[in-house]
């Protein structure tokens, strides 16, 4: 039942997001069917297109936001709504309420950044009457998977250190533009492409045809594990600073 | 027969920064009883429970809850599975219904007792259906009993449970209170209200700027407790009072009033020694006794 509290108390921000992404890769089709070729560049791949309007813009600043928002939530949300000493009264450690909210999130950060590998090589037929391989939107998925599950732990540490709503969302929103000013601003850091997650998530280190703009170049599976392992750091960092918490 | 204690505290203290909520304290909770919590508000009640139930962690000391430890996150966890608590805001997820709200506390507990549930739902007249979130405060503390005496718990532990409620839900609530005892279950309850205590406890600890005062039986009060008003013809002589069986002394004119928890008629005897003119010897009500320990002016012990 843990698992079905935290799909209650994230469902709302999960169908948000989850609306905000279909509306961006609906509405990016829905435009090809008139827009597409634009008249200015008419030998435009469509696989060229498709990265221009949603993996290669400030589509991937979006995703972030909204994967940090899926990380707020949990106990120190629950204090200003009352229900703390409830559910921290329940015969369950702090660890597994982390635990379980933490995988909702994660799982729901999944789903998120495989969306648009469901929608677009499904519907470009149908609205924009052109393919789109599945391969590459898997892969484009897999990258938006990883940083997105970095952010998810920015914002789940955020949450356990923020009771506010206002002041969660508010950090979700800056965080990733002060990050963005940061990164650019830094030529060590910028030597790395996975530490820029929108140079990373849109896959331009992997692209060698500036032309159809496809991943055509090996994924970093390397720097998937470490992002993933960053990611695990932050959520354990969370519990730690929740376990030491008083309610 | 040595009695068990499903609480025990040693030293238990709670620090805010500078602080003190709880100060060294020393409680202990005998099996089988109902215990009132006694405390004006901020006396550091709900602190101490939070500290039980490893809501929050003490600042130093240490305690056991149900025999075990609630310092160690995994032995307070298994402590909790035993213990039913009802919290002072009585909130519950205000996105779930009322019979969603019922199957999610159910799930923790193997030992649910459905006849119960379905006994308090109609007692209550819980509409199962309605959101936490638009039920009155009178709804959400019903809603709370129920999840709560349902578990079939060994403890049960309540914060301020009557706050908000009408004096029909009040009376409701006590005599869930005097069912679940009568059921086996240990009920520890904080309360500002001494009249509710006095009607269900059958012990009572008063804990006052965060220590415990008083730790006591009502029976010891209404048997040994006595306020012995002393007067004096002139004014009264320097003169030792304390002593054993003396709770606070105070003096006010001729007249020094001894608050008596034993040995009444040892203390009165020495009040005739000390020449005291005339005698008045009365029977100690709970409110007295509690008015009497955190009342400042009475912990200056004249004569």
């Amino acid at each position: 039942m843990l698992w079905y509290k935290s799909w209650r108390e994230s469902r709302v921000r999960f169908l948000l997001s989850i609306s905000v992404w279909t509306i961006l890769c609906v509405s990016l089709m829905y435009r090809a069917r008139t827009g597409f070729p634009p008249p200015e560049r008419t030998d435009l791949p469509y696989s060229a297109w498709v990265w221009a309007n949603i993996y290669g813009n400030m589509n991937t600043t979006v995703f972030i936001i909204l994967v940090m928002i899926l990380g707020l939530g949990g106990l120190r949300r629950e204090g200003p709504v009352g229900t703390t000493s409830f559910t921290l009264s329940l015969p369950v450690t702090r660890n597994r309420l982390l635990g379980v909210r933490a995988a909702m999130g994660l799982l729901q950060v999944i789903l998120l950044s495989f969306l648009p590998a469901m929608l677009i090589p499904t519907l470009s037929p149908l609205l924009a009457r052109q393919n789109y391989p599945e391969s590459q939107a898997l892969q484009f998925g897999l990258l938006f998977m990883a940083w997105g599950a970095v952010a998810f732990g920015v914002g789940f540490l955020w949450s356990s250190l923020f009771a506010g709503e206002f002041t969660g969302t508010a950090l979700c929103v800056i965080s990733p533009l002060v990050y963005r000013i940061f990164i650019s601003s830094s030529s060590a850091l910028q030597r790395y492409p996975a530490f820029n997650y929108a140079n990373f998530m849109s896959g331009l280190p992997y692209i060698q045809s500036p032309v159809k703009v496809l991943i055509d170049r090996p994924l970093p599976w390397a720097t998937f594990l470490i992002l993933a392992a960053v990611s695990t750091s932050l959520i354990a960092l969370s519990a730690r600073l929740t376990r030491q918490q008083d309610f | 027969m040595t009695e068990s204690y499903v609480i025990e505290t040693q030293d238990l203290t709670k620090r805010y920064r500078k602080f003190e909520a709880v100060r060294n304290l020393n409680l202990r909770v005998g099996a089988g009883r109902i215990t009132g919590f006694l405390g004006r508000n901020g006396a550091g009640k709900s602190s101490t429970i939070k500290m039980l139930l490893g809501i929050s962690r003490p600042s130093s000391g240490s305690g056991t809850l149900l025999g075990r430890s609630i310092d160690v996150a995994a032995q307070c966890c298994e402590s909790r599975r035993h213990v039913a608590y009802v919290a002072e805001d009585k909130q519950a997820y205000g996105y779930m219904t009322v019979a969603q709200m019922i199957a999610f506390t159910r799930s923790f507990y193997p030992d649910w007792n459905v006849d119960m549930e379905r006994r308090l739902l109609k007692q209550f007249d819980l509409p199962i259906h309605r959101k936490v979130r638009v039920l009155s405060k009178g709804m959400r503390t019903k809603l709370a009993l129920l999840l709560a005496l349902a578990r079939r718990s060994r403890l049960l532990i309540l914060d301020e449970p009557s706050e908000g409620l009408d004096p029909v839900s009040i009376e409701e609530l006590l005599q869930a209170l005097v069912r679940a005892a009568g059921e086996g279950t240990t009920v520890f309850f904080s309360s500002h209200q001494i009249a509710e205590v006095e009607r269900v406890a059958d012990h009572v600890c008063i804990i006052d700027r965060g220590r415990l005062v008083a730790d006591t039986s009502l029976d010891q009060i209404r048997r040994d407790y006595r306020r012995i008003t002393f007067g004096f013809s002139t004014d009264p002589p320097r003169v030792d009072f304390t002593g054993e069986g003396i709770g606070s002394v105070r003096a006010d004119g001729r007249q020094v009033t001894v608050m008596a928890t034993r040995n009444a008629d040892a203390i009165i005897e020495r009040g005739h020694r000390f020449g005291a003119a005339s005698i008045d010897t009365n029977p100690v009500s709970l409110r007295e006794l509690f008015l009497d320990l955190v009342k400042e002016e009475s912990r200056d012990a004249l004569v």
